[in-house]
């Protein structure tokens, strides 16, 4: 997949090297040019996402090559599914693309050094992210120190089919809903919907990272975090019982689909909302645009329920918070760190960049960068930046950064939430199986 | 040495890519598989640390053992009966019959790609053509890639579906039976059904003999369909983590490649012991002519 699209970028940059070499030919006056070490640039950059995302990307590529005549940056994307494998694999043959997203396993680059500390190109200034949200920029600190920035701000959230929810005359929730109105409207819907339609979409998917973040959530509501700062499980079979009880309750009752449709998700292109078996769907808020791409019916975004004064998953505090997925890193051994960095400033700060990518990675990192594309988005977008905004005025700060086995944790979420329902085990089972391959995992 | 310098020149390129691209990298995975290698950082010696947990501790691994066995053991020979039958009936006198040869090899030349994996999602999925057939005779159908108790046999049918090489070689085995046994037979007054037993079959063994050794070693080391139509996962629930998917999920998924090298040295004492048995049991069962 990507073989192809290098080609494409690299045919394209050469149209463009001959005509800005053209330009500068007849405008001999122009200061610079091609200057020599630009001309020496050859970088690489890597991302997952769909077909919307890569377009603009490709652009913001473009627009890069062209401030620096000479200059090549070659896109390395793809889909979700194997993104992860291959960067790993780039990162142990020590040739990963210089400027990169990264979906899984950052704590173990992190860990071994592999992925560029950014604190002293922020205090330098040659990172500016005055414009930035600070608690946010928080939550992505490891052992106190800054390795990425969001490349838009999101956070896990339920994407819900308002054209559904007209036609079967349930009332859209508000931004403040809570467990139990959640439950209750998922009931309302399958009753209300032909067969085959259910009123949510379940908590687990087949891929992805669904199952732990919502988990997370919960367990913020009670003041708790999934890991200590030493890496260890920070909440036990009690928390883990009621989250799995909850959903199961909803499975039993049809509000949510029974396993094997939900297994048949292969990414959000086939999620349930876009199949027509869903009218709630939970996942990160970031695939906004790709999403409402696929559908006519029109979406809206609302925040993940709390529980506050909730009967079910109750908790004093308010759970979710903004947990970015869409970060960019700099690669350690990158030729180019200043031009690396100067790329992340770019996208964080420069309005002409703005322009180009708008919201297709979630709410633009910078604030002044955000308003001024508001008049340019698109409904959804404008419904993602209200969720995102919402969440950040409620969150509470607490966040501890997973440990190198937060990845394989996540996965063992997935099987759980599976073996319930499917009905091979009983929750209390899953339960205590669960801790016991988190044990042999995280020794 | 003087008259096979040539010959040996000759060899030089395939003998480099062996011990460079093949011989090499074993053996440094069997060190690495006595090591915590993570792909970042050095790797550290730790003995049999991963062998141990793989067989005492981990339970995905053990998972991964029994649906690959599962796999190998009724896809392998069910593939080989398939490509037999189809043999004999290509093996007949009709009109057109190189053009039928052509059509059935085309499966095994799509067979491992990932458009057919998609392609077995839609058609083993909720509402896919098995589900809509079934339908006509009244029969609910299910979502048979996404469910834990039938997702593998789909995989199953499509490692029979790609029964193109064991076919032709089959093909190749039944025109060596001189036809002089058959015509002997038939005044013998033997029907078609005695002769497939007592003539063709044993003529063939030592093709199938071939062809089970191949299929045995596909088949363990089967991992497109699977990787593709799980997305990955090897789902639902583990039903179709066939292991060379494990160790690969264990290699670059998770950094663990010390580990995932311990994998794949059992899992070639696995095969090497399957192997072999095939091969003392072949005394008992494959005839060879000459042996007579």
């Amino acid at each position: 997949m990507p073989d192809h699209s290098d080609g494409a970028v690299r045919t394209r940059r050469r149209d463009l090297l001959l005509g800005a070499t053209s330009l500068l030919g007849g405008t001999a006056l122009f200061a610079g040019g091609v200057r020599a070490e630009d001309a020496k640039i050859k970088m690489r950059i890597g991302w997952w996402g769909s077909d919307d995302r890569h377009q603009r990307t490709l652009k913001l590529i473009k627009l890069w090559e062209s401030r620096k005549p000479g200059a090549v940056m070659t896109a390395e994307y793809g889909g979700l599914i194997g993104y992860s494998d291959k960067i790993s694999t780039e990162f142990a043959g020590r040739n990963a693309p210089d400027v990169l997203q990264i979906s899984d396993n950052r704590e173990s680059l992190i860990a071994a050094g592999r992925l560029l500390r950014l604190d002293d190109y922020i205090a330098s200034g040659q990172l500016n992210l005055s414009d930035a949200n600070r608690s946010v920029l928080e939550t992505l600190k490891v052992d106190g120190k800054l390795y990425s920035i969001p490349w838009g701000l999101a956070c896990g959230c339920f994407f819900l089919d308002a054209t559904v929810f007209g036609d079967l005359g349930v009332a859209l929730p508000g931004p403040n809903w809570t467990w139990d109105e959640y439950a209750e409207i998922a009931r309302k819907i399958s009753k209300a919907a032909p067969k085959g339609l259910y009123g949510s979409a379940d908590i687990w998917a087949p891929a992805g990272t669904r199952a732990f973040y919502p988990f997370e959530f919960f367990l913020r509501q009670r003041g708790k975090t999934a890991f200590t700062p030493l890496g260890k499980l920070n909440f036990g079979a009690s928390e883990l019982t009621e989250w799995f009880t909850f959903w199961d309750d909803l499975r039993r009752a049809g509000a949510v689909p029974p396993a094997e449709v939900t297994a048949l998700e292969n990414g959000f292109e086939t999620s349930p909302i876009i199949t027509g078996r869903a009218a709630m769907y939970p996942i990160n808020s970031s695939i906004a645009s790709s999403l409402q791409g696929l559908t006519k019916h029109k979406l809206i975004v609302m925040p993940l329920p709390h529980g506050l004064g909730s009967k079910a998953l109750p908790g004093p505090q308010y759970g979710p918070f903004v947990n970015t997925n869409m970060q960019i890193y700099v690669n350690a051994d990158t030729k180019y760190k200043t031009q690396a960095v100067q790329f992340l400033d770019d996208i964080t700060n420069d309005p002409e960049f703005g322009k180009i990518q708008l919201m297709s990675r979630g709410v633009p990192l910078s604030s002044k960068i955000a308003a001024m594309e508001m008049p340019d988005i698109a409904p959804i977008e404008q419904s993602m930046v209200d969720m995102v905004q919402f969440v950040q005025t409620h969150a509470t700060s607490q966040y501890v950064a997973w440990p190198k086995s937060g990845s394989q944790i996540q996965d063992l979420m997935q099987r759980a939430h599976q073996e319930i329902a499917f009905g091979q085990a009983k929750i209390p089972n899953t339960v205590s199986k669960f801790f016991d391959e988190a044990g042999l995992i995280i020794d | 040495m003087g008259d096979n310098t040539a010959g040996y020149l000759f060899l030089l390129p395939w003998f480099t890519g062996l011990s460079l691209f093949m011989a090499g990298p074993t053996l440094v995975s069997l060190y690495l598989s006595f090591t915590d290698y993570n792909l970042l950082d050095t790797p550290n010696w730790i003995a049999t640390q991963n062998y141990i947990k793989l067989i005492t501790q981990d339970r995905r691994y053990h998972t991964a053992l029994r649906v690959t066995l599962t796999y190998v053991m009724v896809a392998a020979p069910v593939n080989l009966a398939f490509a037999l039958g189809l043999a004999m009936l290509l093996n007949a006198k009709i009109a057109g019959l190189s053009f039928y040869r052509a059509v059935y090899y085309i499966p095994s030349l799509l067979g491992g790609s990932v458009a057919v994996s998609i392609l077995w999602r839609q058609i083993f999925g909720l509402g896919g053509i098995v589900s809509q057939i079934l339908a006509l005779f009244g029969i609910e159908g299910a979502s048979w890639v996404s469910t834990p108790s039938h997702a593998l046999w789909t995989l199953i049918i499509l490692h029979v579906w790609q029964f193109g090489s064991p076919m032709v070689i089959f093909l190749a085995g039944l025109k060596q039976v001189p036809a002089e046994l058959y015509e002997a037979s038939s005044i013998d007054g033997a029907g078609p059904w005695r002769q497939f037993w007592v003539i063709t079959l044993p003529m063939l063994t030592p093709v199938i003999f071939f062809n089970l050794v191949l299929q045995i070693i596909n088949s363990f080391q089967a991992f497109t369909p699977a990787f593709i139509v799980s997305g990955g996962t090897g789902g639902p629930l583990d039903s179709t983590l066939f292991y060379t998917l494990y160790v690969y999920m264990q290699g670059f998924g998770n950094f663990r490649m010390g580990y995932a090298s311990a994998m794949g040295w059992i899992l070639l004492v696995i095969i090497g012991v399957v192997t072999g048995l095939a091969f003392l049991s072949s005394r008992y069962w494959v005839h060879y002519d000459d042996a007579k």
